[in-house]
């Protein structure tokens, strides 16, 4: 088990780093299917004043999230390297095949493509390139300065808090794969926005409650374990989200780019909703603690003594799908799944007490928001998984402090 | 043993069907719970004892007949140890105290009393001592005395307790069963316990449900647990006897 533990952390930090790196593939991507409108996440983001470091776009067929380029000296990049604006048409900044590898410094040098030989170089050897500077001497403060990081942070801040805290439950409940579940469900609830022109968050979070009553519903139990309800309910979203986004008007562009998010392009509204969600779902949580302990870690009992577990069951999920629906939002499906894992089982490795755990875990959660951007700024790596690799550098910490004392 | 035993009536079924969907599980119940009864609950596996639990906690509505609680009745529910979850990272002080969340309301937080009542508890089943111990670490008896102080700590009117002694020794299954007499004797609890142990049920119980067939027969032990009972129950030849002060299934 403790080894499973430990190969699953090693392996996933090796893909988090993998998936970050630019050059991955010697290969230029296809040009991205056209695009008809904005993007409504990143257009407010990148609209506002010039920025010390561009955010490039997503590669709408690879399915990345865009990275954060540090500012050359202080001095504005280049035109083509601003980001997206709303006077510029999205399908010109990302039809290039390069706009893939916008961070090689063969870009800075202003080259087309970077060269052959160093195709597959890593993002973090900028110093090849002789007018890069060395990211290793972005400072703490420069790498905070631009609003967008700034705003940036607090979004991560308040998603990985909150996802960490909920964590305690999803991990403690053996529901993990209700999380990516309902987050499945909250993804075809955007396709269905995009697809009749309705508010995205409220169809998101539509399509998180109605999985939340899927989850919820006994289903069959006496044939079909939960687990098995759990994966169809998967299969039933993802299925759902893709022939909606087939008919969508506004493309996978849109779609991906609102699934994936990415903290440097969150506005000040969606961190309003956030920090609304965060506030409302942690008090929640403070004033029902024992409720929901109860029911989570002794149902029958709970029932015994007069509680309605299926309520306190569906209201952790409604918690956890709320938490899930409008992090997505912000800061992207990958950091949101982490965020309700990592953290969690971090905490509940170093920890011996309930309250510990869920205070640990928020912390934890927290603490990996702005570690993970400042390295995605100074080492130009994406920013959900650079925020989701520090988190597993804490959990392989907090396992080697669990080995130590021998608790595992 | 002191029988506690009392005319006061808790609960009555009256005809009662239980069942799940259109499956009727058992059916015409004609059962009276007094004050202080101390009723083991036996039959084989899949026979409707976790049913009839289900039914006398309330969590299980009669398809046909009626179940009158004649008193607003306060449970203590205690679930087989093993079934317990050992992720949580929970003290035995934690647990004890959920026992008192219903009397300490929503929102609030537990006061001075519930926790001198969940002490209480602890001490009243022998291991105060344990309190800030995490259950997890706990063997399963320990486990189980836990789990009694939780219900203890509810005050409650019936103890109602899953197979008490699954899976353990016979010295944390004596120790087991003698805090269970101890408690109903001193308490004077209606005391339900769901085993599918004859020798415990016989040697602990005043009263015996057999639960079979799609029937309850309760009534005294003598009468109930006869050779042609459990050879009808269990399709094995069993009988009852005396052995010094104990009395034994072969």
């Amino acid at each position: 088990m403790n080894r499973s533990l430990s190969a699953l952390a090693l392996v996933s930090a090796l893909i988090a780093v993998a998936v970050s790196c630019p050059a991955w593939s010697d290969e230029p991507p296809p040009p991205p299917p056209p695009m008809e409108g904005l993007n409504p996440v990143t257009a407010p983001a990148t609209s506002t004043a010039p920025q010390p470091a561009a955010v490039t776009p997503a590669n709408p067929v690879a399915g990345r999230p865009p990275m954060i380029e540090p500012a050359s000296n202080g001095a504005p990049p280049p035109p083509e390297e601003e980001g997206l604006s709303p006077d510029k048409s999205p399908a010109s900044s990302t039809s290039a095949p390069t706009a893939t590898l916008p961070i090689h410094p063969a870009h800075h040098a202003g080259l087309s493509t970077p060269p052959a030989s160093s195709a597959g170089t890593s993002v973090a050897e900028p110093q090849a390139a002789p007018d890069t500077p060395s990211t290793a001497s972005v400072t703490i403060a420069e790498a905070f300065a631009p609003d967008f990081m700034k705003r940036a942070l607090l979004a991560a801040v308040l998603v990985c808090g909150l996802c960490g805290f909920l964590g305690v439950y999803v991990v403690l409940r053996r529901i993990v794969f209700v999380g990516i579940t309902l987050s499945e469900f909250s993804a075809a609830g955007v396709a269905f926005a995009f697809l009749k022109g309705l508010s995205v968050a409220l169809c998101s979070v539509t399509g998180m409650l109605i999985g939340v009553g899927f989850l919820s519903a006994r289903w069959a139990r006496k044939k079909v374990t939960p687990e098995t309800f759990i994966g169809v309910g998967y299969v039933l979203a993802s299925t759902a989200s893709l022939l909606l986004i087939d008919k969508s008007p506004k493309g996978l562009d849109d779609l991906q780019e609102i699934i994936s998010g990415n903290p440097v392009t969150v506005t000040s509204g969606d961190i309003g909703f956030v920090a609304v969600a965060a506030v409302l779902i942690l008090l929640f949580h403070l004033l029902f603690r024992k409720e929901m302990l109860f029911a989570a870690f002794d149902p029958d009992s709970a029932e015994a003594a007069g509680y309605q577990v299926r309520f306190w069951d569906a209201a952790l999920f409604v918690t956890i799908g709320l938490a899930i629906a409008f992090s997505i939002r912000a800061v992207g499906s990958l950091l949101t799944f982490s965020s309700l894992i990592v953290p969690a089982v971090s905490a509940l490795l170093l920890t011996k007490r309930m309250g510990a755990a869920f205070a640990a875990a928020a912390v934890i959660g927290m603490l990996q928001a702005p570690i993970g951007l400042y390295l995605s700024y100074a080492y130009q790596f994406s920013t959900g998984p650079s925020i989701a690799a520090v988190g597993l550098v804490f959990l392989a910490a907090a396992w080697g402090v669990s080995r130590l004392r021998h608790d595992v | 043993m002191g029988i506690p035993q009392t005319d006061e009536t808790l609960m009555t079924f009256a005809n009662v069907t239980l069942g799940y969907g259109r499956r009727t599980i058992l059916s015409d119940l004609n059962l009276e719970l007094k004050k202080g009864d101390y009723i083991g609950i036996v039959g084989p596996n899949g026979s409707g004892k976790t049913t009839l639990l289900h039914a006398i906690l309330g969590r299980l509505k009669p398809r046909e007949g009626s179940i009158t609680m004649h008193q607003r009745l306060n449970y203590g529910y205690v679930p087989q140890a093993q079934t317990m979850d050992d992720h949580f990272p929970l003290t035995a002080f934690d647990i004890v105290l959920m026992g008192r969340y219903r009397r300490i309301g929503y929102i609030k937080g537990p006061s001075r009393e519930d926790r001198d009542a969940a002490m209480n508890a602890l001490e009243q089943v022998g291991i105060p001592h344990l309190a800030n111990r995490l259950f997890r670490e706990f063997s399963g008896g320990q486990k189980q005395r836990t789990l009694m102080a939780r219900a203890l700590a509810s005050g409650p009117d019936v103890l109602v307790l899953d197979e008490p002694t699954n899976d353990m020794d016979v010295a944390a299954e004596h120790t087991t069963m003698e805090l269970i007499d101890e408690l109903h004797e001193k308490r004077g609890l209606l005391v339900l316990m769901v085993s599918h142990m004859l020798n415990v049920v016989v040697n602990h119980a005043y009263q015996v449900a057999i639960v079979g067939d799609g029937k309850v027969k309760m009534g005294p032990i003598n009468e109930i647990v006869t050779p042609e009972s459990l050879l009808g129950l269990y399709g094995l030849p069993l009988d009852v006897v005396q052995v010094g002060s104990r009395r034994v299934v072969i």
